[in-house]
């Protein structure tokens, strides 16, 4: 048997798009050909480098922050950094604010009836109220279950709610790291105990 | 003239209806093996039940985010990927290990691997010039057929998605990856080496990247297993080549006739023991009693949804195959 393939009727453009190559195994920066320097010339540059790493002992260095995305998720574009700083403040996000913001995005909200855009509200401000509660989990399923019954919910989200979402999940997650790493620790206690106990019956000797 | 023949000699039984093409992917593949009447339900009424569970829902909430941070290279929206799109209903309990939580693990744990230190996605340019990353890349092979044994062709439609092409930047080479989730641990060596999934996607690669397939081309499987604590992942790789895919067709060839058969019969047997699955019941169990086409066309039609847009792109790279001797 045999097969081939029907060439398209229109040829498609030439499609082999190989990312562009790195160079091969470059580790740190290329080699710069410096001027040739004196001994002298040499140590006192050594010292100055010296004296700068010194003086950064006992500073905390703020690494430049990491672009998270998260401000432009539907819009698909790179995040500035002012976007990045905004998104950290969502901690100290007022609750007012929450709560107004659904009724301002009148375009989207025409396909959703006003309570559902209230229960949802209330379920937001839940999920912030039980953010560093035992209750997150329950909170967050809450939102994400009305979220899934209401699908257009998704085109009134804005960058703050879905950081919010997000940074409960992360939470979420560590609780449950939590829960399950407790109850290994508690069998691996229990292991030790009983092996301590062996340990001693171990050396209990009987003489008749 | 044996008793088979004679059958198939007689005047067309099949109360079906002749249609201008059938769509027969891996999963429909799947479906003919485990029980024709389920491919019957889908293919001959075209009925709308799918059947969602939280295993399946949370492996396609992974994927989405695998895609994304492969592609954008972003924690935090691939976490946002996992979280908007996984099947909360489902969910008992967060200790379970396909739970979100153990996703959310699963997925921080994946993409720190060391994979990603040599294998990027590949980018491809799609036929009206636009270039985008290898990712969810759809493609159709499709094959005219005498199906109905009239001289009318109809189109045979093979419609698959390949999860990643990737392109490994220190050996220069590429590589399809299929990503598989999973709660469980198993020989996955034995469970993937046949297959037959990966195969066709040689001819795509061929077709977006200029590799020949006949002389040998790379398939990962990309293996998750999701876990909260202690979740982990490893690359199956295999090298496939033009005899795998001929082997690929005949099979796929074979299954085309089967269902030709079944059509011609009015008939598509009931595999009675693949009832319940993974303690599930079949989503057609309640119709399967019944053989009466009016019926069951009734029925369906009444209780058919039309389905939601799937968010699952058309197929842009289209492969005519040409069988002959």
């Amino acid at each position: 048997m045999s097969f081939r393939l029907n060439p398209p009727k229109q040829p498609a453009k030439a499609v082999a798009e190989t990312p562009a190559k790195k160079p091969a195994f470059s580790i740190g920066k290329p080699k710069v050909q410096k001027p040739a320097q004196t001994l002298t010339a040499r140590f006192e540059e050594a010292k100055q480098t010296q004296s700068n790493l010194n003086s950064l002992v006992g500073k905390k260095v703020e690494a430049e922050p990491k672009a998270s995305g998260l401000g432009n998720l539907l819009a698909n574009k790179p995040v500035p950094h002012e976007e990045q700083v905004a998104a950290k403040e969502v901690a100290t996000i007022k609750l007012a604010e929450i709560s107004e913001k659904y009724v301002l995005n009148a375009d989207a909200t025409e396909k959703l009836p006003q309570t559902v855009l209230d229960d949802f509200t209330a379920k937001m401000q839940h999920l912030i109220f039980a953010m560093d509660t035992q209750e997150l989990q329950t909170a967050l399923h809450s939102v994400l279950n009305f979220a899934q019954e209401n699908p257009h919910l998704r085109d009134i989200l804005r960058a703050e709610d879905i950081q919010l979402v997000v940074r409960a999940a992360r939470k979420s997650y560590g609780l449950t790291v939590v829960a399950k790493t407790k109850g290994k620790t508690r069998t691996t206690k229990k292991a030790a105990l009983d092996a301590d106990i062996m340990a001693d019956l171990a050396d209990v000797s009987f003489t008749i | 003239m044996n008793p088979l023949q004679a059958l198939m000699a007689q005047p067309r039984l099949s109360p079906f209806p002749e249609f201008d093409k059938l769509d027969v992917s891996h999963s429909s593949r799947g479906s003919l093996s485990s029980c024709p009447r389920k491919l019957e339900f889908r293919k001959m009424y075209e009925s709308s039940r799918r059947d969602e569970t939280q295993a399946t829902g949370s492996g396609k909430a992974m994927h989405e985010a695998f895609q994304s941070w492969i592609v954008h290279k972003d924690v935090d929206r691939g976490l946002w990927e996992l979280v908007s799109r996984y099947p909360i209903q489902y969910q008992k309990s967060s200790m379970d290990a396909n739970s979100l939580e153990g996703c959310i693990g699963t997925y921080l744990h994946c993409i720190e691997s060391d994979l990603f230190s040599e294998w990027e996605i590949a980018h491809v340019v799609k036929p009206d010039g636009e270039k985008v990353p290898a990712v969810e890349v759809s493609f159709n092979l499709r094959m005219q057929v005498d199906f109905f044994g009239t001289g009318r062709m109809i189109w045979i439609n093979y419609i698959g998605f390949i999860d990643l092409i990737m392109y490994n930047r220190i050996e220069d080479r590429y590589a399809v990856w299929d990503i598989k989730t999973t709660t469980k641990e198993g020989d996955f060596v034995t469970q993937y080496a046949f297959d037959e999934q990966c195969l066709p996607y040689g001819l795509v690669l061929q077709k977006l990247l200029g590799l020949d397939y006949a002389r040998g081309y790379e398939v990962g499987y990309w293996i998750t297993k999701l876990h909260a604590v202690e979740p982990y992942e490893k690359l199956l790789t295999f090298t496939k080549d033009g005899d795998d895919v001929i082997q690929w067709l005949r099979g796929y060839l074979l299954d085309i006739h089967m269902l030709q058969t079944y059509h011609r019969l009015g008939f598509f047997p009931r595999h009675g023991g693949n009832c319940s699955s993974w303690n599930r019941r079949c989503q057609f169990f309640d119709l399967c009693d019944s053989r009466d086409y009016n019926y069951l066309e009734t029925m369906i039609s009444m209780e058919n949804v039309e389905l939601a847009g799937s968010d699952r792109p058309e197929p842009w790279v289209i492969i005519d195959l040409e069988v002959g001797e």
